[in-house]
């Protein structure tokens, strides 16, 4: 029993094993293992819909989700300072993570704020370990009463 | 040479600055403050300046000023001026031509004008709201209502720019000159007033089907103070052509006062 037991973990090990490798051979990232140089770009074009987590010191915390291209969760941190903001992001697309920073210019026009600006993706994981996107151009809104946050993301990046 | 004053009101402590002489004569000096003077605390801040001359004569009409305002106050994250105010409706309307969720702020001012040998004072309310945005800018809307002996409305912006060094940013407004009587020169501001924030202000929303009147939040401190206080730096502009500077600093809440303040968090 025993020696069954073990031989049924053993063989259940390989066949994970080999789920696993057919996975990871599927997905982008065992691709770009394979050829380092076989980079490709993507459009990104993302539209978010954020809701406030927390606000303090005029720095907002606020959470949603991409809807486009890569898509996923998204996070986002703005500190804002008169005219300008200081942005940092983290998203969780399909089998990755993405991160980066930026800054925009900033303005409040009565019930609502503008900014303005780009973004770099400074970090990625799983498939996008190797994502690069120097100049994303990100603009948004936000209610001033509720900081309900609207944002869009464009450009090209290399994963 | 600053002189301090925390003696006013136990919550508001204000700094004056030393007169700064100009190439044509304008003495002027700033005057800021918070009300309440507490580090983290929503606070309303005081602004004002004096203009004056060596001869007591009055000034040379103020055209410009360009005030620096220190970093981390962060005037862009208040709640207030939730609604815009045109200028169109302002001018033909006075404040109540525009939301009182765009109000931002109130003063005074008075203005000199002479006439012959005597000086003629005139005293001016001032309301500050939120404009429409001018070139991507958030925009202040003053509108100054002056009534006797000469009745006068003037509405004029400030454009809320990028600051540098130890500023966060400056808000450079544009004033125009005020004809005073025919053949007399034009008004020539001395003295303003200003508060910036919720002190005196009511807003009002719509909560259940009803209207309701609420304090707006203030302009938010930040938790720490940097050293000789939170400084604001202000360039006057004149008729005339000349230029005239003066510093002012709030400053650093005592101990106790940051004690009692605590840090605001999660909303």
């Amino acid at each position: 029993m025993f020696k069954v037991t073990r031989r049924t973990t053993h063989i259940g090990a390989m066949i994970a094993g080999w789920l696993a490798l057919a996975a990871f051979w599927s997905s982008g990232v065992g691709q770009a293992t394979a050829a380092h140089s076989a980079s490709r770009s993507i459009s990104v074009n993302e539209h978010a819909q954020l809701r406030l987590i927390s606000h303090h010191a005029g720095l907002l915390y606020e959470q949603g989700t991409f809807s486009g291209t890569p898509g996923g969760g998204l996070s986002v941190q703005i500190r804002i300072s008169y005219t300008q903001a200081s942005i940092s992001f983290s998203s969780t697309p399909s089998g990755g993570t993405l991160s980066g920073s930026g800054h925009a210019s900033f303005y409040a026009e009565g019930p609502i704020a503008h900014f303005e600006g780009s973004v770099a993706v400074t970090h990625g994981s799983g498939r996008y370990a190797r994502a690069s996107a120097p100049t994303l151009r990100i603009s948004g809104l936000f209610q001033r009463k509720t900081y309900a946050m609207s944002l869009t993301v464009l450009g090209k990046m290399s994963t | 040479m600053t002189t301090t004053l925390c003696v006013l009101l136990p919550a508001l402590c204000v700094t004056l600055t030393a007169p700064s002489p100009t190439t044509a004569g304008q003495l002027v000096s700033l005057k800021v403050g918070f009300s309440p003077d507490r580090l983290s605390a929503s606070t309303t801040i005081n602004v004002g300046f004096d203009v004056k001359t060596p001869t007591g004569q009055p000034p040379s009409p103020l055209v410009g000023i360009s005030m620096n305002m220190p970093k981390g106050v962060n005037l862009s994250t208040t709640s207030l001026g939730l609604a815009v105010c045109h200028p169109a409706p302002l001018e033909a309307d006075g404040p109540e031509g525009c939301s009182p969720n765009a109000v931002m702020g109130h003063g005074t001012a008075l203005v000199e004008v002479p006439i012959g040998p005597e000086i003629i004072h005139e005293w001016a309310n001032v309301t500050i709201l939120m404009g429409p945005a001018i070139d991507h800018h958030t925009t202040l809307i003053y509108y100054a209502d002056g009534r006797t002996p000469v009745s006068a409305q003037v509405v004029f912006n400030g454009l809320l720019l990028p600051g540098s060094g130890p500023f966060g940013g400056l808000l450079n407004t544009t004033i125009p000159l005020v004809p005073s009587l025919p053949g007399a020169p034009d008004a020539a501001v001395v003295y303003v007033r200003t508060t910036f924030g919720p002190a005196g202000l009511r807003y009002y929303k719509h909560q259940h089907g009803r209207t309701v009147a609420y304090k707006p939040e203030g302009i938010e401190v930040p938790s720490t103070c940097p050293a000789g206080g939170f400084p604001f730096a202000a360039t006057f502009s004149f008729q005339d052509g000349s230029n005239a500077s003066a510093n002012a600093a709030v400053p650093c809440p005592s101990a106790a006062g940051s004690a009692r303040s605590g840090r605001r968090g999660r909303r």
